[in-house]
């Protein structure tokens, strides 16, 4: 999995950009040419996307045909709503900068962060 | 029979009174370092406690001597005495009983905490390899989003995780300090704190002094982190990049009383107190009293452990002779 690391994230972007889903030929020639891809690599990449449920595919005639399981933007939003919720980061599998917190509490601090602010400029 | 005593009440007492009193405790937010040693120290000498405690409930306490005849003779009588009453075979199985428990629950909630995070990190990390872009002048990982965040993922490929929409917000200082707070967290292996405390959570739930532990190890790591970072950068600078952050996000239901990140901006604030070399000496003797204790009273057992070991094969000794040999006096 670790060898393909680069390729995987090569293909995704590659199958977020195209249009409509598209063959594994068709993702091969708009990888970035170099370092030119053998064609069985590809293949052998997307298949494991395949597998991890990050592409979904249909037959068309001999080949299959190739579209992302999910937008860019909605992995992202689920990959960082895990990274907001409070029950990841109990665990120590990660470790965020700041929790939530509500209005009220921000505009207080606020409040309190420009008045030490001045306090200490003046 | 003493220290059995001695040992069960020690756990026993520092789960119900050291945990509230700590808790209450003001001062490990000005050495969050010490706190954290502190909650740990006391929740591993208390299951440590009850742990040597049931051992000492299994094993007869046999004096040592250097006379072998003398030593397989006690050996086998002490083992039969404590054996052959019902009342010690009782006290014996309860003991084993309660070492098999602490020491089995501990086992099983570390793997399964181990578990857990290894396989929350990797599935992260999966995501964040397709998903994110390396930053090397950063020296964190960008995702494009319009929510600001920053967080770390410890361990094996560790990185620090920032989205657009932070990069956005914060000045290039306020950045800078972000960076040293989430370094910190790396740097200290924090996450191992935390997994730490909340296997003993996990493992006891019942006890609430160590889900008092969790809690309170997971916000001193950050005030931690935060001091970390005012090693090399201003607390105003600090505060206002955790604020901004924070300032970004779709509001979050009131909580109340204030959640544990106002409470470390609010630190932030007013100039970094130090907690004085005396109290900070005094906390340090308060922790090293019940170890202390422990170590004096499981030694007793300890030695007798490694008697038991060495005895003689004293179940085969007992089984393999004549009833009344080792009777008659």
């Amino acid at each position: 999995m670790r060898p393909f690391g680069e390729l995987e994230a090569a293909i995704m972007d590659v199958v977020w950009s195209a249009a409509a889903p598209i063959t594994i030929r068709e993702v091969k020639d708009r990888l970035p040419q170099h370092p030119e891809r053998a064609y069985t690599t590809v293949q052998t990449v997307v298949d494991i996307l395949y597998r991890k449920g990050w592409l979904s595919r249909a037959r068309d005639g001999k080949a299959h045909r190739y579209a992302p399981s999910r937008s860019r933007d909605d992995y992202t939003a689920a990959l960082l709503g895990e990274a907001l919720t409070t029950t990841t980061d109990r665990t120590g599998a990660l470790l965020r900068l700041v929790e939530s917190m509500g209005d009220d509490e921000v505009a207080a601090l606020r409040a309190a962060l420009d008045a030490a602010t001045t306090e200490r400029g003046s | 029979m003493t220290a059995t005593l001695l040992l069960l009440f020690q756990g026993t007492f520092l789960a119900a009174a050291g945990g509230p009193l700590l808790r209450r405790a003001g001062w490990p937010q000005r050495a969050p370092r010490l706190g954290i040693a502190v909650w740990l120290t006391l929740s591993g000498v208390a299951v440590a406690s009850v742990l040597f405690g049931g051992l000492t409930m299994t094993l007869p306490s046999v004096p040592l001597t250097t006379d072998v005849a003398t030593f397989v003779h006690l050996c086998v009588d002490e083992i039969r005495a404590q054996y052959s009453t019902p009342a010690g075979a009782a006290t014996a199985v309860a003991g084993a009983g309660i070492m098999i428990g602490v020491a089995g629950r501990l086992t099983l909630c570390s793997f399964r905490v181990a578990r857990w995070r290894a396989a929350e990190r990797a599935r992260h990390a999966v995501a964040l390899r397709l998903i994110g872009r390396r930053e090397p002048a950063l020296g964190a990982a960008v995702i494009d989003h319009d929510v600001p965040q920053a967080y770390c993922l410890p361990g094996r490929g560790r990185q620090i995780v920032l989205t657009t929409a932070a990069l956005a917000s914060l000045s290039r200082p306020q950045l800078a300090a972000v960076v040293a707070h989430e370094r910190a967290h790396l740097r200290s292996r924090h996450d191992l704190l935390i997994a730490a405390a909340l296997v003993l959570k996990q493992a006891f739930p019942w006890v609430p002094a160590f889900a008092h532990a969790h809690d309170q190890v997971c916000f001193l790591v950050e005030l931690a982190a935060d001091d970390a970072a005012l090693r090399t950068h201003d607390r105003l600078t600090l505060a206002e990049g955790i604020l901004r952050v924070a300032a970004g996000r779709p509001s979050a239901p009131a909580l109340g009383a204030g959640s544990s990140s106002g409470a470390r901006v609010r630190r932030l604030l007013v100039p970094r107190q130090r907690l004085g070399a005396a109290r900070g000496l005094l906390v340090a003797a308060a922790v090293a009293g019940p170890l202390m204790t422990m170590a004096w009273l499981a030694a007793a057992p300890a030695s007798a452990a490694v008697h038991v070991v060495t005895c003689p094969l004293p179940s085969a000794a007992v089984a393999g002779q004549e009833p009344g040999v080792f009777q008659s006096p």
